[in-house]
């Protein structure tokens, strides 16, 4: 075990494991994966307590290349591992990071109970509103008029999907939106997520500069959210749903219950046995 | 296992009770088993319903005697009518004879043809009336009285019974059922009682226990304190019991939001360290598989006890079929070596079960344990099973190499694993394939050592004897898994009784397959039938693509709903080779 | 207290802190771009990259032994002005797999031009006198180093070509 002072003189640097990602050059993942170093060094988080679970995607990836314990799993179920394992084990810091396909589309039911379920978790979401692994397919929050992918040549035609208000309508106690284009500022929102008691939803903003080059424009597009952070959910909502996707902040912080396992009197197996004595 | 699965069942008796309506056949049956058990027997009860969750048709089954009880009889002793409502829903399952006896009141209308076609007895008691002579006076409790003076149970171990079952309802209620049971008991005219009705011994510690409970105290013995539960028919009992026990443990249940989460919450618990099972029926299974994939390549134990129900798709979710062994076996993509089991008795799913989490945890693969309606649902009187001693737990690295191999290739090929907290350990599972480190890797030298050592794990383990269960030796062999024993079991000793020489190989570990332990055990009979309960012969086929099976080898698969009766199999066997 | 520790204001420690901050995120992204670009088989670039890195990760260590064992302030990395959104971290996202070494060299130059403008800045803005002395050696030591980079740009310039375009489709890994 490392002691305080060890972890305390932690670098950013030393939560990176030796695996180089696989990310083109330019992605905007890597300033994802620079944040939550930076934010795991500034809480001095020791490495063996801190699990970071993800499903199936580019950003999926991003376990192996944080030197703590991680979980690459499959497609979809990254918050459904996460919770197995925050409940079995609640004295472990428990990350789940992933993309928008993953998140949104096959992983959407678990994304609902997982707000709802309010597990002390902390999720990363890096959208990019494109599957990369794939080779460029629209996602959910893909826009419906975008029109590159060999699938959907005249465009999706749906609504995209709202991950912030999602979040909120399905009970998440801590909303922010962060822009891998300021890693730092990212850092600040990880850094309270894991702090936040419950479940944490960090939408983060993140180019592929393969995909999606445009997304380079996000630059420009990004704003600090109009309104002050809220712990009132009807406001919370009104600034997500007026909010043009592109503003960023927390713009939520509720403390509601966090689920925790129930603890009976404790008994001994032998003695629940006797139950089935005649 | 020493335990003898079956004697001869000549003083076992078989007794129905339907009703509708909340006329109270099921408790009226869960009555009769304990007082069974009071009175120093054995017992198994099944039910019976029709589709309505509450005011529907049910029938309970109880079949006792001096012996245990593993299994229904061929035909029905006792059939005892609290009205006659939607009670031909049953006549399939409850054959009766000329020997048989219907206990019913005419107050409730004339039986129907269909049953008393059978040439079955019919002895009328005014049930209601007696009932409606007790201040909160039930049918049920009279009709149970009426079968205790049948079948020659000791007043007093009903009474007892009735007053345990219904101790939660209240006083009133409990003295309301006493009275009726002994008014109902004392409406039986002397000399009707059946003559080979098994004797009361006297009473020794017996559990009264169901299969689904049963499976839960095997998980619960194997170590397991994570349990993901979604519920589904006829597996929810199992995470019913497991709920509040697990809190007395300092274990959790986590309700799943779907099949898919369960698995994957299953597989984080159990990458935390901490032993981890879910349960589901066939449409769970189907969705639980590429987790189930994720656990097999990432190497983190994993137990799914699957109580199989009539399928496919929604199938028949209240009746036992023994058709999940397809997918429980084939059912992964890609390669991947895991362990299938199958309990063979109700008292067998507490240790096959607690077998399964062990092996699981040993060689940090998944677990598919295959019971089924008719073990989950039903109710057993047993002897108190005895603790098994296994000494399978997961290896763990307390002291990891620099740099820390997850998946290193040992000489056994399981390779020693960390739990998140330990400093040295640190890794990514993936379902990735991987190299050694752990690390993503499409090489096809890592692949291939991968897949061999994944492989290697189960197929070198040593299982010993518990693979199966093999009693008797002979010209026939009859082989069979899982429920499908018991009948089994029971048939070959009705053939012994007759002079025949019989071999059953009731098989436990359907994979890996022991193949040639079992060609072994096969040895030279002459004659060797496989039974299982399903349409497809899927047990047949696979021994078959094992190559366990000498070419003679005859199938008897029938699928659900009906179960399987002894007699089925004895004639089978009589008929000579022409199956 | 002696004269060095006279020196070592808190204005000083303060600018020290960024500093700090600022070349050991450059050093680190030149490191991660010199990984992924050799990933990504651009063995020019990435070999520019490695040189880099080494550069800033030095640099960093300069300005840590100009405390002379002081402790610097924490700062954590969204209170550091100077990794703000203009930060060292835009080389990253500026890169592309086939970058040529004049390519990365010019993004190097942006970024290094950026330090050193903050560095002047706080000659400028500084009151206290320490913060201007070491500001102005860091300047002096950015302007060598930028003069340099102008040399090797200057050299690259003339056997520059742009990256032919990748004729291949991109992979579908997962």
């Amino acid at each position: 075990m490392s002691t305080a002072q060890d972890r305390k003189n932690l670098k950013p640097k030393d939560y990176k494991s030796e695996i180089k990602p696989i990310w083109c050059p330019g992605c905007g993942h890597f300033s994802v994966l620079s944040a939550i170093t930076k934010a795991l060094a500034h809480l001095g988080l020791a490495k063996e307590q801190v699990a970071l679970i993800s499903g199936i995607g580019c950003s999926s990836r991003i376990p192996a290349y944080v030197d703590t314990y991680g979980f690459h799993g499959v497609h979809g179920r990254a918050l459904a591992v996460a919770s197995g394992l925050k409940a079995a084990r609640p004295d472990l810091t428990v990350l789940t990071a992933g993309g928008d396909g993953d998140g949104f589309s096959i992983g959407g039911n678990h994304f609902l109970h997982a707000c709802r379920r309010n597990m002390d978790l902390t999720y990363i979401a890096m959208d990019n509103e494109v599957y990369g692994m794939t080779k460029g397919q629209a996602s959910p929050t893909t826009a419906p008029d975008w029109s590159h992918s060999k699938l959907t040549p005249h465009g999706t035609g749906i609504r995209r999907f709202q991950p912030a208000a999602i979040a909120l309508a399905s009970g998440a106690s801590f909303i922010a939106r962060g822009f891998s284009g300021d890693p730092s500022g990212l850092a600040r929102l990880v850094v309270e997520a894991i702090q936040h008691p419950g479940f944490s939803f960090v939408h983060v903003l993140s180019p592929c500069p393969t995909f999606r080059p445009e997304q380079r424009a996000w630059k420009q597009q990004v704003h600090p959210c109009d309104l002050e952070t809220t712990d009132n959910p009807i406001d919370a909502a009104h600034a997500i749903q007026s909010d043009d996707g592109r503003s960023l902040g927390i713009f939520y912080i509720e403390s509601l219950p966090v689920w925790r396992s129930e603890k009976a009197a404790q008994r001994s197996l032998s003695r629940i046995e006797q139950e089935f004595l005649v | 296992m020493n335990h003898s699965y079956f004697t001869p069942h000549e003083n076992a008796v078989s007794i129905t009770i339907t009703g509708s309506g909340g006329s109270g056949a099921v408790t009226a049956g869960l009555v009769l088993l304990e007082s069974v058990a009071r009175a120093g027997l054995y017992g198994l009860m099944g039910r019976s319903v029709g589709p309505q969750i509450r005011g529907g048709e049910s029938a309970a089954m109880v079949r006792f005697s001096s012996q245990p009880v593993d299994c229904p009889g061929d035909r029905f002793d006792l059939l005892v009518a609290l009205d006659w409502r939607n009670v031909l829903r049953f006549v399939d399952e409850i054959p009766l004879d000329e020997r048989s006896l219907i206990i019913a009141d005419p107050a409730a209308g004339d039986a129907p043809e269909a049953l008393t076609q059978s040439g079955a007895q019919l002895l009328t008691l005014p049930i209601k009336e007696i009932a409606s002579g007790v201040k909160g006076g039930r049918i049920n409790m009279v009709a149970l009285g009426a079968v205790g003076a049948v079948c020659a149970l000791p007043p007093d171990a009903m009474t007892e019974s009735a007053a345990h079952t219904l101790a939660p309802k209240g006083d009133a209620v409990v003295a309301a059922a006493t009275e009726c049971i002994l008014k109902g008991y004392d409406s039986v005219a002397e000399g009707r009682s059946f003559a080979a009705a098994p004797r009361p011994e006297r009473a020794r510690a017996r559990w009264n226990i169901s299969g689904n409970e049963a499976s839960g105290l095997g998980a619960l013995r194997g170590g397991v304190r994570f349990v993901a539960a979604y519920p589904i028919t006829p597996a929810t009992e199992i995470l019913e019991w497991l709920a509040p026990r697990l809190e007395q443990l300092d274990g959790t249940l986590l309700q799943a939001e779907d099949e898919l989460a369960s698995v994957n919450m299953i597989i984080g618990a159990s990458f935390g360290g901490v032993p981890a099972l879910t349960t589901t029926s066939g449409p769970g299974l189907s969705l639980m598989m590429e987790g189930l994939g994720l656990a097999v390549a990432s190497e983190i134990p994993a137990v799914v006890v699957n109580v199989m129900r009539g399928g496919p798709s929604t199938g028949i979710p209240t009746k036992s079929e023994q058709a999940d062994l397809n997918i429980a076996i084939y059912g992964f993509h890609g390669d991947a070596p895991h362990l299938v089991l199958a309990p063979l008795s109700i008292t067998d799913c507490i240790a096959t079960t607690q077998w399964g989490v062990g092996l699981a945890e040993r060689l940090q693969t998944v677990a598919i344990v295959l019971t089924d309606q008719s073990l989950g649902q039903a109710r057993a009187v047993i002897d108190p099973p005895e603790m098994p001693l296994f000494t399978l737990s997961r290896q763990l690295a307390d002291q990891p190499t620099d740099p820390y191999l997850r998946y290193r290739v040992t000489a056994e090929a399981v390779s020693p694993v960390t739990a998140p907290g330990t400093a040295d350990g640190i890794y990514t599972g993936d379902g990735l394939e991987h190299n050694e480190r752990g690390a993503p890797s499409s090489i096809a030298a890592d692949h291939l050592a991968q897949l061999e050592k994944r492989q290697r794990k189960l197929e070198g383990f040593d299982y010993g004897k518990r693979w199966a269960e093999i009693e008797g030796e002979g010209d026939i062999c009859l082989l069979t898994w899982g429920s499908s024993a018991g009948v089994v079991f029971e048939a070959a000793n009705r053939l012994r009784a007759q002079g025949q020489t019989v071999r059953v190989l009731a098989v436990r570990l359907l994979a890996p397959l022991r193949t040639q332990i079992l060609r072994e055990a096969i040895g030279t009979a002459q004659r060797v039938l496989v039974v299982e309960q399903n349409h497809q012969a899927q047990f047949f086929h696979y021994l078959n693509a094992q190559q366990a099976l000498p070419p003679s080898a005859e199938s008897y698969a029938r699928p659900g709903p009906l179960p399987i009766r002894p007699g089925e199999i004895v004639d089978l066997v009589q008929q000579g080779g022409d199956v | 207290m002696n004269e060095r520790e006279q020196a070592m204001s808190a204005q000083v420690l303060e600018f020290l802190a960024h500093a700090q901050a600022l070349e050991t995120e450059s050093g680190e992204r030149y490191r991660e771009l010199s990984e992924t670009l050799e990933i990504h088989n651009n063995p020019e670039a990435a070999a520019l990259f490695q040189k880099l890195a080494h550069y800033g990760e030095s640099r960093a260590e300069e300005v840590v032994q100009q405390t002379g064992g002081m402790a610097l302030p924490e700062l954590p990395p969204w209170e550091c002005q100077w990794l703000s959104a203009e930060g060292p971290h835009r080389c990253m996202e500026e890169a592309h797999y086939l970058m040529t070494p004049y390519q990365a060299l010019r993004l190097v130059l942006r970024n290094e031009s950026c330090s050193c403008n903050l560095y002047r800045r706080s000659l400028r803005d500084a009151v206290d006198l320490g913060v201007k002395k070491i500001a102005s050696e860091m300047i002096r030591e950015k302007e060598k180093h930028l003069e340099w980079l102008y040399s090797c740009i200057e050299r690259e310039a003339e056997t520059h070509h742009p990256p032919q375009e990748d004729l291949d489709p991109p992979n579908a890994p997962e």
